[in-house]
């Protein structure tokens, strides 16, 4: 069972760069890379509300739980 | 207060501790040290629990009561010394730092064993202080103070393995984002 994240993607369809959104939530561009590769072990509600405001999207459309 | 204003106040409060802590490292011992050996002897028989010695102390038997008394100093300034990296690291905002457990953890047996020896010292002083009467004298006293000193001791073994959970749980947190 993992959570799979799908930020590159969604970042590539809104057309934004990984800088411009690591600049707004207030992470480093290392931070927001570990991420995007899903290798971080929790996403805070305030970084998670911050990226669903700049890109418009839901928690939903970021991650996807994929049972093994 | 705010998070940033706390770490600032710990890190202020840490680096005036740790020059504290310096200064007291290396003055302790030495002050100790000469304190009882300028002390009278009949207020080194009083602090000793025992009568006074008929006759006036040798320079070596002075000196040999000076250096005993010292011990425990030297023992704590050694705690003090090893407590230091702790403090460095709180100034530097490093407040999980490994070196952390360590230092409070040395901090801890030098207070504990510092406090045994100060129960220790009382009656060796009688007894050097009755070498060659025909008297001898021992007192063993274990005061409050020594008590409340062991208890700090324990305490601080204590938080230096609550520093340990909570470093534990800072690295998590900083795979958080």
């Amino acid at each position: 069972m993992q959570i799979e994240v799908h930020l590159a993607v969604v970042l590539a369809q809104r057309g934004v760069s990984g800088r411009a959104l690591a600049e707004h939530i207030g992470i480093t561009q290392a931070n927001l890379s570990l991420l995007r590769q899903g290798k971080v072990k929790g996403v805070r509600f305030e970084t998670l509300a911050k990226i669903c405001d700049y890109l418009d999207c839901q928690p939903g459309d970021l991650f996807t739980f994929r049972r093994d | 207060m705010d998070q940033v204003n706390r770490q600032k106040r710990i890190m202020w409060w840490s680096r005036i501790l740790a020059a504290a802590t310096l200064v007291l490292a290396v003055a302790l011992p030495p002050l100790v040290f000469i304190t009882v050996l300028l002390l009278p002897v009949d207020m080194l028989a009083a602090s000793a629990h025992v009568a006074p010695p008929p006759s006036a102390l040798s320079s070596g038997t002075q000196l040999l009561i000076a250096l005993v008394a010292s011990l425990p100093a030297l023992l704590l300034s050694w705690g003090l010394w090893a407590l230091r990296p702790a403090l460095i690291s709180f100034g530097r905002g490093a407040c999980f730092a490994p070196v952390v457990f360590g230092a409070l953890k040395r901090f801890a047996v030098a207070l504990f064993v510092s406090a045994l020896l100060r129960v220790a010292v009382v009656p060796l002083t009688g007894v050097i202080l009755s070498i060659g009467h025909e008297q001898g004298a021992l007192s063993l006293r274990f005061g409050m103070g020594d008590l409340q000193t062991m208890l700090l001791a324990a305490g601080v073994w204590i938080l230096a393995w609550i520093i340990v959970e909570a470093a534990a749980l800072d690295a998590e947190n900083k795979q958080f984002v």
